[in-house]
């Protein structure tokens, strides 16, 4: 099973009937080809920090999901092609990054995740590595002017 | 007094990786507010000669930043 972590972007002028739509859509290709959604998050608007198809706002979705499958990328892109709505996407396998963060976590050395050194990882063996390093981007670099 | 054929020496402090000595092993591609502080002025990535990361860091935080301007987070180019 890998780990994957994705983003869309969406058009921020589109009707709250239509987003929900597009995501649904995307959550329903996902079930489809037997992925795992552990996490799903809207980031909610936010200013891009350069134009993407000359918008200057944008709606972010935050997925994180397991599969078996490495064709899935592919479909998902495929999807994001037809979809007008979606403005940027793409995904990141993050499965080694885990793999090394956990084995860290659970040696006993000391470890800095998100801004808290940790050290006391030596007991916990079933920990949730992603728990521990999702935070939402904390700043949005602002261009004053386009 | 002069001193001839004599070096002088001037003693430079050693440039330490601020990531080994925080003990980050893991950088955060969302995390913005980090970020920012390899990227200043004109968003270009400080070399590993002037900030002193080590070449382990070096790779991961330029993926990161990478990472960061492909979704709109950090600019590509300030003017």
């Amino acid at each position: 099973m890998a780990t994957y972590e994705s983003i869309f972007i969406l058009n921020a002028q589109i009707e709250d009937e239509l987003e929900e739509k597009v995501v649904s859509e995307i959550r329903a290709l996902l079930e489809k080809n037997k992925c795992n959604i552990k996490l799903e998050l809207k980031w909610g608007k936010r200013p891009l920090a350069y134009l993407v198809k000359k918008q200057k706002e944008g709606n972010f979705y935050y997925f994180v999901w397991e599969s078996k499958n490495g064709n899935i990328v592919d479909i998902l892109q495929g999807k994001v092609k037809v979809t007008d709505p979606i403005i940027r996407a793409f995904h990141i396998r993050i499965d080694e990054e885990l793999r090394l963060l956990k084995k860290r976590y659970t040696s006993g050395k000391e470890t800095n995740i998100a801004g808290v050194l940790r050290r006391d990882g030596a007991e916990k063996e079933d920990i949730d590595v992603l728990e521990l390093i999702y935070h939402e981007p904390t700043a949005i670099y602002l261009r004053e002017e386009y | 007094m002069k001193r001839r054929g004599k070096k002088v020496f001037f003693y430079k402090r050693k440039k330490v990786c601020k990531l080994c000595e925080e003990k980050i092993e893991y950088i955060d591609w969302k995390d913005v507010k980090f970020l920012m502080g390899f990227i200043p002025l004109r968003s270009k990535i400080i070399p590993r000669r002037i900030s002193g990361t080590c070449a382990r860091h070096q790779r991961r935080l330029a993926r990161a930043i990478k990472r960061a301007r492909m979704a709109a987070l950090i600019p590509f180019t300030t003017d």
